[in-house]
């Protein structure tokens, strides 16, 4: 069974998109896979090409011969030399290999640390690349112990939670104001993509009315109609202020377009209930002096940046406790591994016995067509209890040795003192989990 | 002894949930989460065993004298504060709430010899007694609530956006539930009051300093309540009134606990 892992690629933090763009491979992961399984040594191999990486994972026997062609078809495929390779590309083995890819599926090389797609995108690679016939025993289960850590990152870990966007920041702000957003009155002041992000956004989070004001009504219509909301004028705004709960505004003005005054009778004339305001108009559409008045928080897109900025660094804190799960994780593949070294010539050991057994017995059956059945099956049974004994010791001395540097040895003598080439490396049974 | 050793073990039970309740806000994982139920489960419990055994000792109406009161204030305390959390995403208030109730049979403890003898009150006093410890315990969890209003506005309004902002709630919830708590506690410690005034003037005695400031808080909650309904105020002002009330309450609980006239 190959049992050599290793990681070749490219991503974000090593080379700029017009380098990356060289390399990917939008949707063609299948093919790509089967084109690798092709070059010398590559007995498995599944290739990730997403907008910030595209990483080849193989496996096979001899490290040096996988690492080579995984390295000559990525260069070939770029068509470019081992300078670029080394100026932009990273080759990871084994365990590194390994740590590395449970660290992409779990966002935590991401360029948003915590973001949720890469995941998915690891398991559709891995999907179509199976599918192709180019993963095994080893990448089945590496990719199976990568998709377990991602989703113990996610779930035991805040690595998820809280917005690093601008927009969807405007929407935990107004959580923290008004708890649920069921039910809460939206305006969205001019056309501003940012500021309709950021509806859609609240929309998602349960606002159910959106109004749209603009200076011009006819605009008003139009972004009214693409975001499911009612159309005003510019003038209606000191009425609506009255009615909203929250307000984005994002026009061109250059001069404030929500004034302190209008505010200032909105808020008494409103209960004091709570008003929200957002504004990403640079300059500023609404007066800053808003945000001193009662039960008025105004938060401009400086403040946004602030949100954003601390969920990151939360999520980067994070991002230390998920290291620990991919530690762990990493560390049990590496166990698993090492065991699966020494399992196909423990299985091979045994079937060569039992075939013996087999023979033998065959061969007594055949000389004693006479013999008593039950003394057959006692003799049966006496050979098979012979052969686990023989075997017990033998088994537990090649499974301790797969955690040392003693495995090749010891493989190599059972197989030559037990003539057991015939079995050796790919046997299909070495492809169950020797745990 | 034993109610000594109760009374103690309460204090330290009150004692962990504080800190299990401060570390959960900076935490707020589960593991956490589920610790501060049980123990802050756990100090009530031993509160309640505390009102039992003084309940056994000197019969129900004992606990309505006014060293008693402090445990029996504790209790409540800690009872209204579960009863809170099941109902509002306000677990951060814990923090704050089990420390006064761990005060309070501190205080209980050290009034102890003066108030063990006390007199029983009559039915009416007794009632009396038991609806301003249930209006005082709502007036401490609001004013509780009010306390994290204005610390989650401050950070809002100075643009501190760290683990403490986080993990408090927000500001509608905290004033919707200070504000329910408070309409509560008004109406009950107003029928309070209105026994209490009733007892004292039938009796012939004036009201003294205690009843006046007990008046004047009703008068601060009454007007928090009442001026949320008439004119929907609401806020940091609010927050700051309720608080103010709660300290007038609790200064008249201390006149009553030292038996100042």
């Amino acid at each position: 069974m190959s049992a050599a892992v290793t990681l070749v690629g490219a991503s974000h933090r090593t080379a700029p998109v017009e380098e990356r763009e060289r390399i990917a491979l939008a949707g063609a992961e299948a093919d790509a896979a089967t084109e690798l399984l092709a070059y010398p040594g590559v007995d498995e191999a599944v290739v990730l090409s997403t907008c910030n990486r595209v990483e080849v994972v193989a496996a096979g026997a001899d490290l040096d011969a996988v690492r080579c062609s995984v390295r000559r078809w990525l260069t070939e495929r770029g068509q470019f030399d081992d300078r670029w390779f080394d100026a932009h590309a990273y080759e990871l083995d084994q365990q590194h290999a390994v740590s590395h890819l449970f660290r992409v599926a779990s966002s935590l090389d991401s360029l948003v640390i915590g973001e949720p797609q890469i995941l998915g995108q690891v398991k559709q690679a891995y999907t179509a690349c199976a599918e192709a016939g180019g993963t095994g025993p080893v990448l089945n289960r590496l990719f199976h112990s990568a998709f377990h850590v991602a989703k113990r990152v996610r779930t035991e870990t805040r690595i998820a939670e809280n917005a690093v966007s601008v927009s969807y920041a405007a929407v935990e702000l107004a959580r923290k104001v008004f708890g649920r957003l069921t039910g809460k009155k939206v305006l969205v002041i001019g056309a501003g993509e940012m500021g309709a992000l950021a509806v859609r956004h609240l929309r998602d989070a349960g606002a159910d009315e959106v109004h749209v004001a603009n200076r011009t009504r006819d605009r008003a219509v139009e972004i009214a109609a693409e975001l499911g909301g009612i159309a005003h004028g510019l003038d209606e705004l000191p009425t609506l202020l009255e009615t909203v709960d929250i307000v984005i505004s994002s026009t061109g003005s250059q001069r404030f377009v929500v004034k302190l005054d209008d505010v200032k009778a909105a808020v008494s004339r409103r209960r004091y209930r709570r008003l929200f305001l957002i504004d990403i108009a640079v300059p500023r559409d609404i007066d800053p002096r808003c945000d001193s008045l009662s039960n008025v928080y105004l938060f401009d897109v400086d403040d946004l940046e602030k949100v954003v900025a601390a969920n990151l660094a939360a999520r980067q804190s994070e991002a230390t406790r998920a290291e620990e799960f991919i530690t762990l994780e990493a560390r049990e593949f590496e166990a698993w591994r090492a065991r699966a070294k020494v399992v196909p010539t423990i299985v091979s050991l045994r079937q060569k016995l039992t075939r013996l057994k087999d023979a033998e017995l065959e061969k007594l059956r055949r000389s004693n067509p006479d013999m008593d059945p039950a003394a057959i099956d006692a003799a049966a049974r006496m050979a098979h209890s012979l052969i686990n004994k023989v075997l017990h010791e033998p088994t537990i001395r090649l499974r301790e040795s797969s955690q040392s540097s003693d495995a090749r040895t010891l493989v190599h003598a059972v197989r030559a003192l037990f003539d057991l080439t015939d079995d050796a490396g790919d046997d299909p049974s070495g492809a169950r989990d020797p745990s | 002894m034993a109610v000594l050793v109760t009374a103690a073990l309460a204090i330290l039970a009150y004692s962990v949930s504080c800190a299990v309740y401060a570390s959960d806000i900076y935490a707020d994982r589960d593991p956490t989460g589920v610790l501060s139920r049980v123990v802050v489960h756990s100090s009530v419990a031993l509160n309640t065993v505390l009102v039992g055994f003084l309940a056994i000792d000197g019969g129900p109406r004992s606990l309505l004298t006014n060293g008693n009161v402090l445990a029996v204030l504790a209790l409540v305390l800690g009872a209204t504060f579960l009863v809170v959390r099941e109902r509002w995403p306000i677990r951060a208030a814990g923090a704050l709430v089990t420390p006064v109730a761990a005060l309070l049979i501190g205080a209980w403890m050290v009034t102890l010899g003066e108030y063990v003898g006390g007199r029983a009150p009559t039915l009416i006093v007794a009632i009396h007694v038991g609806l301003a410890i249930i209006g005082i315990a709502t007036f401490v969890v609001a004013s509780v609530l009010s306390v994290l209003y204005l610390i989650q506005e401050r950070q809002l309004r100075r643009r501190e956006f760290g683990r403490l902002f986080q993990r408090l709630p927000s500001l509608d919830v905290l004033d919707d539930a200070g504000f329910r708590l408070v309409s509560a506690g008004f109406v009950i410690y107003l029928i309070a009051v209105i026994l209490g005034l009733a007892t004292t003037l039938r009796s012939g005695h004036g009201i003294d300093v205690r009843s006046w400031l007990g008046i004047g808080a009703l008068v601060v909650f009454g007007a928090v309540v009442g001026l949320r309904i008439t004119a929907g105020w609401r806020g940091a002002q609010a927050a700051k009134l309720t608080i103010a009330g709660c300290v007038t309450m609790v200064l008249v609980l201390g006149l009553y606990a030292v038996g100042v006239a």
